[in-house]
């Protein structure tokens, strides 16, 4: 009987001493510290990196070896917070600004404001990006984490089509309208949004940056607004109106993002709402349709005098752990994907928008740079903050939710932000 | 004339019996053969031609390969361990009458009440305490851990049905316990340890949650989770590719039901009923 | 003197056999689910230290009864969980029923019958979103084709037909397992009852209804007792198909907020008290039924 039990013992030893070990063989070279960078992307979004990461490991000068995940999928926070949990997070990873302003308040993200200056980062990065890159409430004005590309919200149009029927280039309200109507006279879809996914909110962040601006957010976040707010309201039923009139096309209310965007490509709608960083999906669905060209509308007016033109989303922030054991190669890691050998060559074959203007130079995607021509320079500062980052992920939730069922007919301004109001309540009740 | 009616039915039954189980995966294997433009367009014909290339994309780009050899290396430990733990407390459990039989067995069962998600929190943290995470020994422990109140309710069923005799002619012969429960029990409940087999490994294989959440570098993924990560990630437009990718991930499990579909229902007799 | 020994030897090798399925499943399996109880007494956030943490006693489960999402999912759990027991159990019996009595083949529509089954979860939910999507889904298009346009929505995407949706895949899965458990019970069945009742001159109806019904209690026990816990269990289905919505949370289930409210809201405290609770809610209904099963025995 102990014969039995020594075998199955030996038994166990030797696959916890084979398998234990398993994943280690990744990093080869071991004479050099192991950084290991997480993107939340999946590895199409920066498909150059991959390379550019392994002749950086092969040349023996370079200080540290990157270890560099591409997760892809919403579970990737998750994921991470797992890896927080156990007390063992990657040195360098990507959050969205919901997920980082969740992560900076709490603490847990290293100070990256002497990091920038040494670079000589602070001139150059876009202000706006900088004011960005902090907990919603920043009194100190610190850097915590590196946002990494621009995406401004835009509409973006069929050009063929507009050109076939005759339609120009809206610029405010009126020349919507009128666009839609002749769009839907030809029996078209005038604008399609992915309202299962985050693109509703889209909408009404078009509208809430031109009439209300940034503060708002941070008041209601703070408590001392309410998302409710009537300003907020009027907002919102601009977006509701745009779906009464057919503007917005209420078949929408049921797509996500890829159905949308396949509407938009196959030709049956004129319009996608959503902002820059779609152009790949796009792109992706488009190389199936030849002859498909689309461009994105500069700018259009929904409200009279606009406080800004639209709101930007400056990123994802690249952030390395308060309590990094390796910060210097944390920072090396950084150095390297964030500086101009691997900007130029990502502006060029991926088509990004950097925040740091002179890395945009090579930019030739015919969207994007309609972007960075007329809508960055007029939007760069901190009132274009993007609402849909500017929310806990429970209320962005809620939103999302709530203009799908207003899409839908189902409720009014004045509803969805209630119920909105009342799940940040609901939420800060829960966390204490 | 009723007879005929009766065939009539019975017919019908089967035939929507056959749509309904074979008819979304005969549609997915025909459109993983398509062209994008073909599944946009006509989406349930024919394939015009047999689009191989599919396969090919859809084991490069979504990085198959290395996904397969964790799955077989992740299963292979997993069940092993968890199949010969289980036997021993199923044998122990039905051989050896003691006071603690009935409240074991209950602390076991109420593992069976457990969904991953309720778990994994924890998990995280004393897989990184032992120093585990993110190696195969560690995802199987858990998987092993997680299989053991199916596996040990099923398989003491299954030494119930040895009749006591057996043994006790080889208490006389002076036979250890030991040697009881190898060269007696073990082999008489063969299909016992089939089924359970059978029915771990589809659990094992195909499972999601965990592996989502433990596994921490791509380059350990299982099967699920890579095919999950590469149809939101690489392949979230390119829905013939991912369908390629899909039907790929499920042949295994085609191939070890086929082998071992005879001990479904027979495992089923001798197992959860008796309860 | 003698029984005692002859009990200590038993315990002795009943330990040791025990041991080692002990010793893990209570690692990595009990300890867990212990460790989550535990903290849903705390407001732990998850991404801090747990030793920052504050013990807040049953504040967790009082803040539940007000939160509108909480209870909306505790309402979709319990519609997809009614649903599934009325109708998982008689279709199972009916099709393993047909199957053993009635079909040519039997065999091979048993092996058929059970694929479903098999497949990974994450398989079937992708192959189903792509079956419901709302343009290029093969529903969709076959009712356009039927001319019935005005039907083809997005089943996924649509508030009111989510829930449906997800609940039919969910049986489309389960099935084939109880239908399974089925087949095991009628073969268990003896021949002479079904033989005896022919003689009576029973029909075949009479004979499901006062004979072979009434012989397989016991099955059907196990078969309830099996689907109660599952349909409390449900998130993956979920998880990957809607992620719990569309609209207002139409198809949020109580694990899939608990995951969500841990891992996404950083409430870890919060989460492991909706975890807490589906146990609570499991235990109980599994010892009603336990209980009710027993006094229907007694009668």
């Amino acid at each position: 009987m102990k014969k039995f039990l020594c075998v199955l013992c030996i038994l166990l030893c030797a696959l916890s001493g084979v398998f234990a070990n398993g994943s280690s063989e990744t990093s080869a070279d071991s004479s050099r510290p192991v950084v290991r960078v997480y993107c939340g992307w999946a590895e199409t979004q920066l498909p150059n990196w991959r390379a550019l990461v392994d002749e950086y490991n092969a040349n023996p000068d370079n200080p540290i070896t990157i270890q560099l995940e591409f997760f892809g999928s919403s579970g990737y926070f998750d994921r991470l917070n797992a890896e927080f949990l156990a007390g063992d997070p990657p040195e360098v990873f990507q959050l969205t600004k919901t997920v980082f302003n969740e992560y900076a308040a709490a603490g847990r993200l290293y100070d990256l404001t002497d990091y920038l200056a040494e670079r000589g980062l602070s001139e150059t990065l876009n202000k706006g990006a900088q004011a960005w890159a902090g907990p919603l409430v920043n009194e100190t004005g610190h850097v915590y984490g590196f946002p990494d590309f621009a995406n401004t919200s835009c509409i973006f149009y069929n050009v063929n089509m507009f050109k076939e029927l005759g339609i120009e280039e809206p610029t405010d309200m009126e020349s919507l309208r009128e666009a839609a109507r002749i769009l839907n006279e030809n029996g078209k879809k005038a604008i399609v949004t992915g309202a299962s996914d985050w693109c509703a909110t889209d909408l009404f962040a078009k509208v809430q940056a031109q009439m209300v601006g940034t503060d708002i957010l941070i008041d209601a976040y703070m408590g001392n607004a309410q998302y409710n707010d009537p300003v907020l309201v009027e907002a919102l039923t601009v977006v509701d109106n745009m779906v009464k009139e057919n503007i917005i096309d209420p078949s929408s209310a049921d797509y996500n993002d890829d159905e949308a965007i396949a509407e938009f490509v196959s030709g049956n709608a004129g319009m996608y709402t959503a902002h820059t960083a779609m152009t790949a999906m796009i792109d992706s669905l488009a190389a199936s349709m030849p002859g498909f060209e689309y461009n994105i509308i500069k700018n259009i007016d929904f409200v009279e005098d606009p406080l800004i033109s639209v709101p930007v989303t400056w990123g994802q922030m690249w952030c390395v752990p308060a309590d990094c054991d390796n910060v210097e190669g944390a920072l090396e890691a950084l150095t390297f994907l964030f500086g101009e050998y691997v900007a130029n060559d990502t502006v060029e074959k991926v088509g990004k928008i950097y925040n740091v203007e002179s890395w945009n130079k090579n930019l030739s995607h015919p969207a994007l740079r309609t972007a960075v021509d007329y809508q960055m320079p007029s939007s760069a500062t901190a009132d274009s903050f993007y609402l849909v980052d500017m929310v806990s992920s429970r209320v962005l939730e809620n939103l999302n939710r709530g203009i799908q069922q207003m899409i839908q007919g189902r409720l009014t301004p004045q509803q969805v932000l209630d119920n909105a109001q009342q799940t940040w309540v609901d939420e800060q009740a829960q966390r204490q | 004339m009723k007879r005929l009616i009766g065939r009539i039915l019975i017919a019908l039954f089967l035939i929507i019996l056959s749509i309904l189980t074979l008819g979304p995966l005969v549609w997915t294997v025909m459109s993983s053969f398509k062209t994008s433009g073909e599944l946009m367009l006509q989406p349930y014909s024919i394939p015009a031609k047999l689009q191989w290339k599919n396969y090919a994309d859809a084991w490069r780009l979504g990085n198959f390969s290395t996904y397969f050899i964790n799955s077989i290396i992740v299963t292979f430990i997993s069940l092993l361990l968890m199949i010969s733990v289980s036997s021993l407390a199923a044998f122990g459990l039905s051989h050896y009458k003691t006071r603690f039989n009935h409240p074991t067995l209950l602390y076991i069962l109420f593992g069976q009440m457990i969904s991953a998600a309720m778990v994994i929190f924890p998990l995280v943290i004393i897989l990184q305490k032992m120093n585990l995470t993110d190696s195969y020994i560690g995802i199987s422990l858990v998987y092993a851990a997680g299989g053991i109140p199916f596996s040990v309710f099923v398989l003491s069923n299954f030494f119930k049905t040895i009749p006591q005799g057996l043994f006790e002619a080889a208490q006389l012969d002076g036979c250890s316990e030991i040697k009881k429960f190898i060269s007696i029990a073990l082999p008489l409940i063969k299909s016992g340890l089939a089924t359970v087999f059978l029915y771990q490994f589809l659990w094992v294989w195909n499972e999601f949650t965990i592996g989502f959440t433990l596994i921490r570098s791509s380059s350990m993924r299982t099967l699920p989770v890579g095919l999950y990560t590469a149809v939101f990630g690489v392949l979230q437009t390119n829905y013939v590719v991912a369908f390629a990718g899909t039907v790929m991930v499920s042949i295994p499990t085609f191939i070890i039901y086929l082998v071992f579909q005879k001990h479904l229902v027979k495992g089923m007799l001798a197992g959860s009923i008796k309860a | 003197m003698k029984k005692t020994i002859q009990e200590r030897y038993k315990l002795k090798w009943f330990e040791l056999f025990l041991a080692p399925a002990l010793i893990l499943y209570t690692i990595f399996w009990a300890v867990p689910i212990l460790s989550t109880l535990s903290f849903s007494f705390t407001n732990w956030s998850g991404i801090t230290p747990l030793s920052q943490a504050d013990f807040v006693g049953l504040k967790n489960f009082k803040q539940m009864t007000t939160d509108p999402i909480f209870i909306q999912s505790l309402k979709n759990n319990f519609q997809y969980g009614i649903v599934m027991v009325l109708v998982v159990p008689p279709l199972s019996f009916m099709i393993a029923y047909l199957l053993d009595t009635h079909v040519p083949f039997k065999k091979f529509f048993g092996v058929l019958a059970y694929i479903p089954a098999i497949l990974p979860s994450v398989v079937v939910m992708l192959l189903w979103r792509w079956i419901l999507n709302a343009q290029y889904g093969l529903v969709n298009t076959l009712l356009r084709a039927a001319g019935l346009d005005k039907f083809a929505i997005g089943w996924l995407s649509n508030v009111e037909t989510a829930l449906w949706a997800v609940t039919f895949v969910s049986i489309w899965k389960t099935i084939p397992v109880y239908m399974i458990l089925a087949l095991a019970g009628l073969q268990q069945i003896p021949v002479e009852y079904k033989e005896a009742a022919i003689i009576d001159g029973a029909n075949e109806w009479q004979r499901i209804i006062h004979v072979i019904i009434p012989s397989m209690r016991g099955v059907f026990y196990t078969i309830f007792t099996l689907i109660i816990i599952d349909v409390f269990r449900v998130f993956e289905l979920v998880y990957i198909m809607t992620e719990g919505g569309p609209g207002y949370y139409s198809t949020e289930m109580l694990l899939t907020y608990m995951y969500k409210t841990s891992f996404s809201s950083y409430m870890a405290g919060y989460g492991s008290a909706i975890a807490a609770t589906t146990i609570i809610i499991v235990l109980f209904i599994t010892a009603l039924n336990m209980k009710l099963s027993a006094k229907y025995d007694e009668e």
